[in-house]
């Protein structure tokens, strides 16, 4: 930005110097070409093709300036209606102050052209006035009328001389000597310059010349002009001219004494002129002479005033129009650009830069703008990286935020969370299904209309009571209905604060506790039956091989009636130390339960073992087996497993109550990747009150069970990673499915 | 760019045609082309020189000079012709209120001035070149086939006060005959 504004700079500076060098160059031609103008009218050099030249090559000049200024404004004019017409910006303003220039400088330029027109022809028609004229043809009057009275006094003089040659017969050749000295006399009496006398074959008879007056630049008359006189014998007029003064000169003929018409000899007669006198009628005469051909030239003269005139009122008037030009582009220009500029930045381009250089108002704006651009650019930059920082914070918001949404709708914990005015924002799936709720129809409502009144109560109770806010959490464990019983979970409510402890809430997490609880019962049970087992099982014995050892002793010492009640109950102690033995034995093989050992296995095999020890032994039950295609091997513990089937199997033949169906079948679950293994029977089934209750330790529906079979099957697959659920079995009966997955997952850890 | 051209050539055309209107009317008259026993002499005419201005201009004292321009070439087939010989000839007149007669000078009449007082006797002087002798019958080739070329003109005329110098462009008193040609063989 600053480098190109830099490299503006420098060009413009280049500019302007250029320019300075072509005015002075241009100023010193001029005054040089001016010099010479003046030189030359000084020294009066007598250069009339090179003035001509000079005066045609500057009137062309500026012709052809005028014509290029009027081509050049037209062309401007013709470009500026065009530019109106498209309405570009700026043109209305140009126009205007184009049309402002026009006028200011045509009105004032026509008015002095016509107040000039007019001055020129009165100041013409004042030169060359009548009065003026008449004057001078007056004065030139008088000296020709000098001229004239000069010529007819010498003919006087000379028609004089002529009767008295004629009356004395001067001609005669006898009288030639009288004849000089007649003509001596008559020269002296008339003051003449000379007199000559011819003779009728022009031969020069007799001539007299006044030695005072230098007579040496005149010729003697003609040859030409004596034979007019002499043939016409008429009067002939001579006047010739020299620098030092005119000499007139007059032919008179000398007729016959006999023959009146008869030409006998001429006389020439010449008077001079000073060239003092001469001189002046001279003047008179070259005056009038300029005045006469000036005045031809009145209308030339006129017309080439009027050219020149017109020529300067047309430069006037195109300079200024040039000017109006010149000075509405320092306006319209820059405002062009700058609204061009403006139209860019708004459009997002900063890359604005005005290259303009003007100590004005505009220059100051120009640059104020280009300030502004500057800052907008830098603005903008500094707003694009903020912008970047702040989409990638945010995506990292967002990713933050989706990846804790994906932690709270997978952990296995229920979340739920309200704002300060008790409205529920957030629930997550486990949530959902714990508290039974959509989460769709939830969301912005208030706890109370969600959760029941009972609990709306309780929480109120948190609330009111001042240990939520003391402590910022309170504990409570609830319990739950849920679709097969109910649910113990464990709500831990805390309170949400701000950084400035301004009261954002309440958040609460739900842990369900029931699969705890009965892992907790199981084990509680397990100890108790241990220790039930251990205290029981050592009384036993003894018990029984004292029973044993009196029935030995005394069975055959008694009488047939005492023996036989002896008998009784002895057997009587025997059974049932048994059976509590064997009741022992469960105790203490359900609470001492083996780890299995998994090995991979066939299902099929396994199951096939397992109804095959029960195959032989019932005959009023069919005992069915489906066997899967090609089941993959899975991890087991075969003895454990096959346990497990028989006490299933073993529910199944006490449900039928000694006839019926029961059918063992596997297969396999492609989608959840495991082996399904199912016990069903057409039986008496088991009652939904039941159902939840049915794998707990000590639950049966038997009359005579231990309550531990099921629980002993459930035992066993949760240790093989498995499931086990019951199903109805339509129309009726019950049926018992085990899922094992075929990848355990492998869970290490100290 | 051609538009401009064609323009600027009209106007061109325009201002010189202005020019060479009124030289149209002068035009070279009763051409001769004879010889003596040395030399090759020549006769002609301007006709249609002096207009009621040039003869208004005369009598007001304005010096006039007509200038003539005779050369004679020998024509050649593949070539310039070549120049044999040429002539300039100048008359003059000027009249003088004061004594009230026109003073012509002659070129042909060296050193002689002719007074004459009638206007019609000066524009017959003015306007004829008699027995010119344009070169030497030795100077000639027989058997070649010679032309003879033949202008006349008016000189650039002295305007009092050096008006000449600013109204140049006048052409009231300009005259150009074309040249006339007269060809003959020796």
């Amino acid at each position: 930005m600053k480098a190109s504004y830099q490299e503006a700079e420098k060009k413009d500076f280049l500019r302007r110097r250029r320019e300075r060098y072509i005015i002075a160059a241009l100023m010193v031609i001029i005054s040089l070409l001016t010099f010479l103008g003046l030189r030359m009218s000084e020294l009066g050099l007598e250069l009339p093709v090179s003035s001509s030249i000079l005066i045609f090559a500057l009137i062309n000049l500026n012709v052809i300036l005028l014509l290029l200024l009027l081509f050049l404004i037209f062309r401007n004019l013709v470009k500026l209606l065009f530019e109106r017409r498209k309405k570009l910006m700026g043109a209305r303003l140009r126009m205007k102050l184009v049309l402002a220039f026009i006028l200011l400088s045509l009105v004032p330029t026509i008015l002095l052209f016509f107040v000039s027109v007019q001055f020129i022809s009165t100041s013409l028609e004042f030169w060359f006035n009548l009065p003026i004229e008449r004057s001078l043809r007056t004065s030139l009057e008088v000296g020709q009328n000098y001229y004239n009275k000069k010529a007819e006094e010498i003919f006087g003089f000379g028609n004089n001389i002529s009767r008295l040659i004629t009356y004395h017969g001067y001609m005669l050749v006898i009288r030639e000597d009288q004849l000089e000295k007649f003509i001596g006399e008559k020269q002296r009496e008339y003051g003449l310059a000379s007199i000559r006398v011819f003779s009728r074959n022009l031969a020069l008879k007799a001539a007299i010349l006044d030695e005072g007056i230098d007579l040496s630049p005149f010729k003697d008359p003609g040859p030409e002009l004596l034979r007019k006189s002499l043939e016409e014998g008429i009067e002939v007029r001579d006047v010739q001219s020299s620098p030092h003064g005119d000499l007139i000169t007059g032919i008179v003929p000398v007729f016959s004494r006999t023959e009146s018409k008869a030409v006998v000899g001429l006389v020439a007669l010449s008077e001079f002129i000073p060239g003092a006198f001469v001189n002046r009628l001279q003047a008179i005469s070259r005056g009038l002479e300029e005045y006469t051909q000036l005045k031809i030239l009145k209308r030339p003269i006129k017309v080439s005033h009027l050219i020149t005139l017109s020529i300067v009122t047309l430069l006037i008037i195109f300079s200024s129009i040039w000017f109006g030009f010149y000075l509405s582009k320092g306006i319209t220009v820059p405002i062009q650009e700058l609204a061009e500029g403006t139209k860019r930045i708004a459009a997002g381009d900063y890359e604005v830069f005005i290259d303009m250089e003007s100590q004005d108002e505009i220059g100051d704006l120009v640059q104020s703008f280009n300030l502004m651009a500057t800052d907008l650019k830098a603005g903008k930059i500094s707003l694009e990286k903020a912008n970047k920082k702040l989409i990638k914070s945010n995506i990292e918001l967002e990713q933050r935020r989706l990846y804790m949404e994906v932690v709270l709708a997978n952990v296995a914990a229920g979340v739920v969370s309200a704002d300060a005015g008790g409205r529920i924002q957030t629930i997550n799936k486990s949530a959902e299904t714990m508290l039974r709720l959509d989460r769709e129809s939830i969301i912005g409502k208030h706890y109370t209309e969600v959760i029941g009144e009972e609990y709306s109560r309780l929480i109120e109770g948190f609330i009111k009571g001042g240990a939520l806010f003391r402590k910022g959490f309170v504990e409570r464990q609830i319990q739950l209905p849920s679709g097969d019983g109910t649910l113990s979970v464990r709500v831990h409510l805390s309170v949400l604060w701000d950084d400035r402890r301004k009261y954002l809430g309440l958040v609460a997490v739900l842990e369900d506790l029931t699969e705890i609880e009965k892992a907790q019962r199981m084990a509680a049970w397990r100890e108790v039956a241990r220790r039930i087992a251990h205290e029981v099982k050592n009384p036993l014995t003894p018990i029984q091989l004292s029973a044993q050892r009196l029935r030995k002793k005394y069975g055959e010492r008694l009488s047939r009636q005492d023996g036989r009640v002896f008998e009784e109950c002895t057997s009587m102690i025997i059974t049932q130390v048994e059976t509590l033995k064997s009741l022992v034995n469960e105790f203490s093989s359900f609470a001492r339960m083996p780890a299995v050992n998994l090995q991979a296995g066939n299902i099929n095999e396994i199951v096939r073992e397992a109804v095959y020890l029960y195959k032989e032994t019932e005959t009023g039950i069919r005992i069915e087996l489906e066997e899967a295609d090609e089941l993959p091997p899975v991890r087991v513990d075969r003895e454990q497993l096959k346990r497990a089937l028989i006490n299933l199997l073993d529910n199944a033949l006490a449900a039928v109550e000694g006839k019926g169906r029961i059918s063992v079948r596997t297969s396999r679950d492609k989608e959840e990747e495991s082996v399904r293994i199912e016990v069903a029977d057409n039986g008496k089934g088991i009652s939904p009150e039941n159902r939840s209750r049915l794998f707990e330790p000590y639950f049966s529906t038997k009359k005579h069970g231990t309550g531990l079979g099921l629980a002993i099957v459930n035992t066993i697959v949760s240790d093989h990673h498995g499931r086990i659920r019951m199903e109805d079995n339509p129309p009726k009966g019950s049926r018992f499915i085990i899922v094992l997955p075929l990848e355990i997952p492998d869970v290490t850890g100290g | 760019m051609r538009n401009k051209g064609i323009a600027y050539s009209a106007v061109l055309v325009v201002l010189l045609a202005a020019g060479l209107v009124h030289a149209q009317t002068a035009h070279l008259s009763d051409i001769v082309v004879t010889n003596t026993d040395e030399d090759l002499i020549v006769y002609f005419g301007v006709e249609g020189c002096f207009t009621p201005d040039m003869l208004r201009a005369i009598e007001s004292g304005l010096p006039t000079t007509f200038t003539f321009y005779v050369n004679l070439y020998r024509k050649r087939d593949l070539w310039v012709d070549e120049l044999i010989a040429e002539k300039e000839l100048r008359h003059s007149v000027k009249y003088d209120p004061l004594k009230r007669r026109f003073e012509v000078r002659l070129t042909e009449r060296e050193g002689e001035v002719l007074f004459v007082e009638g206007l019609q006797e000066v524009q017959r002087i003015m306007s004829e070149v008699a027995a010119l002798k344009v070169a030497k019958l030795d100077d000639l080739k027989k058997g070649q086939e010679y032309q003879v070329r033949m202008r006349a003109e008016l000189e650039k005329i002295r305007l009092p006060l050096k008006m000449h110098t600013v109204l140049f462009f006048l052409s009231l008193w300009d005259f150009e005959t074309d040249w006339h040609t007269m060809e003959f063989v020796y």
